[in-house]
């Protein structure tokens, strides 16, 4: 495609060019800049002026911005006109009309909603008036999108003139050209069409959209819409048809490997798990570097909410993945998705924008007239994915002896140190006498076949007042794990109406209900499903096990660690159900002051109610007994969440000849009330009766947090010919949390860019479009409420009538708290090439992270373990490019994008004399630290002891503990993805590969499966004795053979041996789509698109032995690079069926 | 403009002149359901409560009396090693962020308020007694400046040394419990003794005899002076019968520390030790009746174990020197059941109940120290007398677990008749009795253990044992790794001083 002029300089040219108007201009321009959600056109056909010798001009204008009438004419014949003088109160357009062209030397005519102007008469040789002629060919449309929606500013030209036009804000064109003609029309991010009249006078156009949408309209901050072209920094724009297809439950997680930069991973916690999200690197040694969700301009809560939330620091409470803000989002309902990647792009979003910011706008009701209909129908398989290695050489036991009785069987259920398999009849756990042979495939027969199926239906109308779009859509998934599912019904309301042309409403909300019955038991020991089954010994078949009560209705044992509890028992007698109704949304009311200038007020709030309950159920075999009645636990919590957003903006915007300001200025307050009322009950009093009221010990409580931000803020845009932009904004914000002495903080960026190819009158004709950017941000952030004062609390219970009181918290408060202040410094350039064939952009970012508040660790000794204070440095640099390269166009139309995203991260320091402080610990090795000198969230681990040589020393035959070192990073270095995409006909075939590089993790599961015998490399010694090759202190070579299952279990404060390279490389998706539209015509369907997809479809690499990488339990970033135990990961199949009628 | 509606301004002007300000934020920022100041006598019954810890995987098992063979996050005691996981949980960090936090602001809050005096010394004496377990395990730690991060600023206390401390502790001890005061306010909400002053007096009295009689090797005159002086009547006594015990009445809302371990995941893997059983069924005690027990289905919670055996003659101890593997090749392996092996364990219907309670400081305990001062004759009165009471105060004391522990005068006069008091076995003696009193109460087990030299106990011989005490007794528990690590330059300065920071260093008055 040849870059294509801007429209708004189509103008300049002479003789029977038609143009628009200035005034038509500015309110495109402002559809395009002002605010998403607001239309500020008039719509309404009655007419009020009052004019005293205006010139026509101004009148017409007045006109245009009353009603949504345009008018088209000739340059300059409005000069031929005489003023006009008249007064009308709601008057008809054809009244005032005529009113103005009465005794004028020009005349009208009214074609649908535009009015042709012309002069009334030519003089004829004779020198008589002529009569009025006819207008010559007036053609006219509609130009919409594959959606049916208006385009708006679609350049129109006659093929071979300077004829142009645009279309109006419904998409509308009227063009004056003759019958015989050829209609160009093109617009940036689509695809051009050439149309041959053949005498048509009405010619309605669906363009295209390009396969990649370079100079596409960009939602910023604050919702205002931008010219990519004019950001002075990188933002990524998601794909939301790929989003809607090939689905994931957790909108989230849809995003991986698709925006460079964005580092996407998915905990594996089961279909209402949360997804993990983190934008060039993490910018606090806190655990929640999440980006800001922001939804139809309003902030929207995305925090992971922890199960069993006892540990705060532990987000999944140990035990499962309650999920997170963003899974409340239908992606049927979104109608684009940016990602502002860094502080600059997201410096008016303040403190809670530090990590970036992903800007979701819902669609709305389209504007044509009649009932729009789609239908969006998912369905999804998944199974569980089985990457273990394990030895079938050698079955259950202990110390290289089979079990010989039932009772040995089931306290050894999860060693497989026996003897060697021989098919001869052995106890087993569930009490029967069974062959002693191999049990194999207890990845996928325990794990059952995933379901999920989304189907969602939306209605729109709109007219010319106003639109409505409404859609339900509705989830039943089921997990891998048996008795494990999850239900959404979400529905979606966007209403806009215009009371009045100038005032404008608009209200978006979004009610959610989510019921997670069970979600996967994950992580450690204790009810955790995965635990035992990746250790149970190998020649127990998981069927077995389905017999998990004994006689007296308690847990049947299966090993002598009582916290592997059966899987069965797990799934079936413990419960957790989380509850959760949620609306959030926003109403706002836009007043258009003048042409240039409006008012908005709006206010948006994240409301939920989480009712919350799980138990431990009596009998099982890890509790305590009971004093009297029964053992067990029961939990139950009711917490809600309130996040208010008030806001207004004053928005202003000129133009002076080559010149455009645009100026912004709002205030926002923000307020977040959260609470709990939860009760514990330890042991009942009739059995199997979960509830508060049968609990013997009942510990209530209710927990209370309140915070606000006020903030005021700015942005001043200048544009230069369209070429030059400069952008500067500034945003303070009062932190209620905060020592109210250095509560506030002011924080600027600037950034700007320079499309230097519309410089060159002659730039090389390989190179299309070129464009540097730069950009400078500060943002700040504050902390957790009441950490300035001492709290002191009552223990619900008394002892023997005895009051207990306690301190709150183990971390000493300070009251001297300031902001912490993130500083980002990104450079960039778009280049277009070979007729777009080939587009690279790419960015350079630094970001700094300085008055980290941060826990510090203090001596136990002085009563408490922690302290936050104001300190710590830290760095993120890399590099982010996307590459897209189009090789085929045309009847194949080929895609292929590579982005790919190297990050670097440093601690610069901590508190004084600090060299590290720990944020996570392994269940058994493992220590997750931030080290000074070091890139984030260092992998720490002992290694063995070595001698001077570099020898392993031993004693007694084993290796012995050395010093704590750090093996790696667990953030990985490289993201990136490369996505195909190929079109042919009606058929689409996409597919996603990605990777992550650069990191560590040190595998407690792989430590579990050798010291209980599973892993291959255990098969070394079961004979005679592991020799390990190492040294004594006197420098002989170890010679004493260590049985093996001693010798491996020895190895548990040992991390070395269990350090694995991260990195991998999945084939993530493979779809195929078949738009079948094209074959109902005649139906009242207006497009039907199959489509099918694998998701997870291969692992072409990885280093990680018996498991994948990607399964992680946690989106924490304090627990990453340690791997205990996640649920599998799965592969999803499924077919996506999308109609609108 | 005339057409905008007013409430746009409203809105306007109320964002402008509350968004460009903070106002209100104190009052948003202060936490509305929690209080900012507290009764201190709330905090004061929390320091009783938490002052009852976990002392099972060391103290217990260094000497002898319980036992688990397993490695891993169970070693510790039973083999002589040091396992820095187990630092979770240790007396360190359970002690300062518990008793000591709570009773430093006590301390503060009640010293310049003289109607709270009686709170103040309680709470002195009380400070003491967590002080006294901390310097006894660990030797030099934090004392003068602990528990003042918050109130004073200090975030790494500097170590004390374990001498200084102990004459601090004789100093509070006597200054405070003379200051108490029957004609002042009673505190009541406190979990010993209601806040009866006599009472309390005669705890301060008790522990000061303690405190004094670690003494014994390192400085018998001062011992000498200061059993003198909490033993002068004038000053308020001991205590006198069992009811006056310091304890905590555990119960099912709060359990004992040791329950989990008993009770809970580790049932099937702890056991009583060897040594412990062999006296006790060597001497004919009747508290071996009640203590150990053999259940049919071990590794089963107690509602499904089975018969239960607890006939002296069939209990036996496990011995030091194996582990799980090698257990099986000690000369009497009675074998397994499931998970579990068939050696005694302790009764889950009495000593180890969940809601047992957990003493501090016992009739028992006190009388055998009188026993040993007369003995060493720094007071009147018969040794042979306060040790008949000394052992019959710990067999009555029994019955404070459950009712079904109760051991009939009978029984107890017939346990004294068969093991008459012998003045020239006179300190053996009472100190095996003190060893056996303090079961369960680790800590003190442990520090009188080492002051003593009694029981005689064979040190343990397991083959992994640490170096530093193989061949010996552990002597000193190490410092916690995080503390080592956060506060290293008070810790390096307080090994500097003291001495190597490993189990074989002896605290001052565990001379050679």
């Amino acid at each position: 495609m040849e870059f294509l002029p801007n429209y708004k300089t189509s103008g300049q040219g002479n003789l029977s060019l038609i143009k628009i108007l200035l005034i038509m201009k500015l309110t495109i321009c402002f559809m395009l800049f002002a605010c998403l959600e607001v239309n500020a056109e008039a719509v309404a056909q009655k007419i009020t002026l009052n004019e005293n010798k205006s010139s026509l001009e101004k009148v017409l204008k007045k006109i245009e911005y009353q009603t949504d009438y345009t008018f088209l004419y000739e340059t300059d014949i409005l000069e031929k006109a005489s003023p006009v003088t008249l007064q009308v109160t709601q008057a008809s357009v054809d009244d005032v009309l005529k009113l103005c062209f009465t005794n004028q030397p020009l005349t009208y005519k009214i074609f649908a909603n535009t009015i042709v102007i012309r002069e009334k008469t030519i003089q004829s040789a004779s020198g008589k008036e002529s009569q009025a002629i006819p207008l010559a060919n007036i053609v006219t449309g509609i130009v919409t999108n594959s959606k049916s929606e208006p385009l708006t500013g679609v350049s129109v030209t006659m093929k071979g003139t300077n004829i142009g036009t645009s279309t109006d804000s419904k998409g509308r064109f009227a063009i004056n050209v003759p019958g015989t003609g050829v209609l160009i029309f093109s617009y940036i991010g689509f695809i051009s069409q050439e149309v041959k009249l053949n005498n048509r006078t009405e010619v309605n156009i669906v363009l295209r959209e390009e396969a990649t949408k370079l100079n596409e309209v960009v939602v910023t901050a604050l919702g205002i819409k931008r010219e990519a072209k004019s950001l002075g920094y990188s933002t990524g724009v998601v794909n939301t048809d790929q989003i809607s297809t090939d689905r994931t439950t957790n909108v989230g997680n849809s995003l991986v490997g698709k925006v460079a930069g964005v580092n996407v991973s998915a905990p594996s916690s089961g279909p209402g798990g949360s997804a993990k999200i983190r934008i060039r690197g993490q910018s606090s040694f806190g655990g929640d570097n999440s980006p800001l969700i922001i939804v139809n301009g309003v902030p929207i809560n995305n925090t992971s909410i922890s199960a069993g939330y006892k540990n705060a620091d532990n987000p999944t409470g140990g035990s499962s993945d309650g999920g997170d803000g963003l899974q409340s989002i239908n992606p049927d309902d979104i109608e684009s998705m940016t990602v502002l990647k860094g502080a600059a792009a997201a410096a008016l979003y303040g403190y809670r924008a530090k990590d970036g910011a992903i800007i979701i706008t819902t669609k709305s009701g389209s504007k044509h007239k009649g009932i729009g209909i789609e239908i969006n129908s998912n369905n999804q398989v998944s199974k569980a994915l089985d990457f273990t290695d394990f030895q079938y050489v050698y079955g259950q036991g202990e110390n290289g002896v089979r079990p010989s009785t039932v009772a040995e069987a089931q306290s050894s259920g999860i060693w497989s140190f026996g003897e060697k398999f021989d098919n001869k009849p052995a106890p087993q756990p569930d009490g029967s006498i069974k062959p002693y042979s191999p049990a194999k495939d207890r990845i996928k027969n325990f794990f059952r076949t995933g379901f999920n199926s989304t189907n969602s239906v939306a209605l729109s109308a709109g007219n010319d007042q106003g639109n409505f779009r409404i859609s339900f859509s509705n989830t039943d998934a089921t997990a891998i794990v048996p008795n494990s599912d999850f239900h959404k019904k979400i529905l979606n309301l966007a209403a806009n109406y215009n009371l009045t042309p100038k005032l404008s409403t608009q209200v978006n909300a979004n009610y959610s209900n989510e019921y997670n019955h069970n979600p996967p038991q994950i992580g450690i020991e204790g009810f955790s499903v995965n635990t035992t089954i990746y250790t149970m010994a190998n020649s127990i078949d998981v069927n077995w096990l389905k017999n998990y009560k004994d006689s007296n209705g308690n847990e049947m044992p299966l090993a002598r660690f009582t916290g592997r509890n059966n899987p069965y028992w797990v799934a079936y007698e413990h419960f957790e159900n989380i509850r959760r109704d949620r609306i959030f949304g926003n109403a706002s009311i836009r007043y258009q002051l003048s042409d240039w200038l409006y008012l908005q007020g709006r206010i948006g709030q994240d409301y939920y109610t989480r009712p919350y309950e799980f138990n431990r159920p009596t009998g099982s075999r890890n509790l305590s007994a009971a004093v009297s009645g029964f053992n067990g636990y029961y939990y139950q919590d009711v917490s809600t969440f309130r996040e208010r957003n008030v806001d207004f903006l004053i928005g202003a915007k000129h133009e002076f000849k080559n010149f455009l300001m645009d100026v912004t200025l709002g205030g926002n307050q923000m307020q977040q009330i959260f609470d709990r009322f939860s009760t514990e009950v330890t042991n009942f009093y009739v059995k199997g009766l979960y509830t508060i009221g049968n609990g013997q010990v009942k510990n209530p409580d209710y927990r209370y947090s309140k915070k606000r931000v006020n903030s005021l803020y700015g942005s001043a845009e200048f544009s230069f010919k369209n070429l030059l932009f400069l952008n500067l904004t500034a945003r303070n914000d009062w932190f209620s949390t905060l020592n109210p002495k250095s509560n506030s903080y002011l924080y600027p960026s600037i950034n700007g860019s320079f499309v230097f190819t519309d410089l060159f009158s002659t730039k090389p004709s390989w190179l299309n479009y070129a464009k540097v950017r730069a950009a400078y941000a500060e943002v700040g952030g504050d902390t957790d409420p009441y950490t300035n004062a001492l709290y002191f609390s009552i223990n619900p219970n008394p002892l023997n009538n005895i009051a207990l009181g306690t301190i709150n918290s183990n971390v000493s408060p300070n009251s001297n708290l300031r902001p912490l202040k993130v500083r980002e410094t990104e450079v960039g350039m778009d280049l277009r090439m070979f007729n777009s064939r080939i587009n690279l952009n790419f960015s350079l970012y630094r970001k700094n992270t300085v008055d980290e508040i941060l826990d510090v660790n203090i001596s136990e000794a002085s009563g408490y373990t922690q302290t936050k204070v104001n300190i710590g440095k830290l760095k993120n640099e890399g590099v982010e490019f996307l590459l897209s390269v189009f090789p085929l166009k045309g009847k194949v139309n080929w895609e292929s994008g590579f982005n790919a995203a190297y990050n670097h991260s440093e601690v610069l320091a901590l508190a004084n004399g600090q060299r590290s402080f720990d944020v996570g610990v392994g269940q058994y090795f493992g220590i997750i630290s931030h080290e000074v000198g070091l890139p984030l969230a260092s992998v720490r681990a002992f290694d063995y002891k070595r001698d001077a040589k570099g020898n392993i020393l031993t004693a007694g035959g084993k290796p012995l503990l050395g010093e704590l070192k750090t093996y790696g990073s667990a953030i990985p270095k490289w993201t990136g993805g490369w996505t195909n995409s190929i079109s042919y006909k009606a058929f689409r075939i996409f597919t996603q590969i990605d990777f992550k590089a650069g990191a560590v993790v040190l595998s407690n599961s792989n430590f579990n499966f050798l010291r209980h015998g599973l892993s291959k490399a255990s098969l070394e010694g079961r004979e005679e004795g592991v020799v390990f090759k190492g040294y004594n202190a006197d420098g002989t070579p170890n010679s004493i053979a260590v049985p093996a299952e001693e010798f491996y279990a020895s190895l548990r404060n040992l991390g070395e041996p269990f350090v694995y390279n991260a990195s991998f490389v999945r084939l993530r998706t493979v779809s195929l789509g078949y738009d079948l539209t094209s074959l109902l015509k005649k139906s009242p369907v207006k497009a039907l698109v199959v489509s099918a997809f694998v998701n997870n479809a291969a692992m072409i690499k990885k280093h990680l032995d018996n498991l994948d990488p990607e399964s992680q339990i946690s989106v924490s970033d304090n627990f990453q690079g340690l791997d205990t135990h996640a649920l599998p990961t799965s592969r999803t199949y499924g077919i996506n069926i999308n109609a609108r009628f | 403009m005339k057409r905008i509606p007013k409430f746009i301004y409203v809105l306007l002007i109320c964002l402008i002149s509350t968004s460009g300000c903070d106002k209100g934020f104190e009052k948003v920022n202060t936490n509305p359901v929690l209080p900012t100041s507290l009764d201190p006598s709330y905090l004061f019954a929390n320091s009783q409560l938490t002052s009852a810890i976990y002392t099972i995987q060391y103290q217990a098992e260094i000497v002898q009396q319980i036992i688990t063979p397993f490695t891993g996050v169970l070693e510790g005691g039973n083999h002589n090693v040091w396992f820095f996981a187990n630092n979770v949980g240790s007396a360190f960090t359970s002690l300062y962020t518990g008793p000591v936090k709570l009773l430093t602001n006590v301390l503060h809050q009640t010293k310049d308020d003289p109607s709270r005096s009686n709170l103040y010394n309680m709470a002195r004496i009380w400070r003491c007694y967590v002080s006294q377990v901390l310097v006894d395990t660990y030797g030099y730690v934090p004392y003068f400046t602990a528990g003042e991060a918050y109130l004073e600023r200090i975030n790494l206390p500097k170590y004390d040394s374990d001498e200084e401390i102990y004459n601090d502790l004789i100093k509070e001890l006597v200054d405070a419990t003379n200051k108490l005061d029957a004609t002042k306010k009673i505190e009541t909400n406190d979990l010993f003794y209601a806040g009866d002053i006599a009472k309390w007096k005669k705890l301060g009295n008790s522990l000061l005899l303690r405190v004094a009689m670690r003494f014994t090797k390192v400085d018998p005159n001062k011992a000498k002076q200061y059993v003198i002086l909490a033993t002068d009547i004038s000053r308020g006594g001991l205590i006198a019968s069992n009811s006056e015990n310091a304890f905590v009445p555990f119960n099912s809302v709060f359990n004992n520390p040791n329950a989990s371990t008993f009770q809970g995941s580790e049932r099937a893997n702890f056991y009583l030790a060897k040594p412990f059983i062999d006296y006790l069924k060597s001497s004919g005690d009747p508290r071996l009746n009640v203590i150990a027990v053999k259940y049919q289905i071990p590794a089963n919670p107690i509602g499904t174990a089975g018969s239960e055996d607890t006939n002296p003659e069939h209990q036996q101890g496990m011995p030091y020197g194996y582990n799980d593997a090698t257990i099986s090749s000690e000369p009497n392996y009675p074998g397994k059941i499931g998970a579990a092996w068939k050696y005694s364990q302790l009764n889950r219907k009495t000593l180890a109940k969940i809601d047992a309670p957990e003493f501090f400081i016992t009739l028992s305990q006190t009388q055998l120290l009188l026993a040993e001062a007369a003995q060493r004759g720094w007071i009147t009165g018969e040794a042979v007398n306060y040790y008949n009471a000394g052992v019959k105060a710990h067999m009555g004391q029994m019955q404070q677990y459950d009712r079904s522990a109760f051991i009939s005068e009978e029984l107890q006069n017939a346990y004294l008749d068969s093991n008459p008091f012998n003045p020239a076995d006179a300190l053996k003696q009472i100190n095996t009795q003190y060893w056996i009193s303090s079961f369960l109460n680790g800590s003190e087990a442990w520090a009188n253990f080492r002051r003593s030299g009694f029981p005689q106990l064979e040190p343990n011989p397991y083959p992994g044992a640490d170096p530093v005490v193989k061949g010996d007794f552990i002597h000193r528990l190490q410092y916690p790794a995080r503390e080592i690590s956060v506060n290293a330059d008070n810790y390096k300065d307080a090994v500097a001083r003291m001495g190597a920071d490993n189990m074989a260093t002896r605290v001052f008055w565990d001379a050679k």
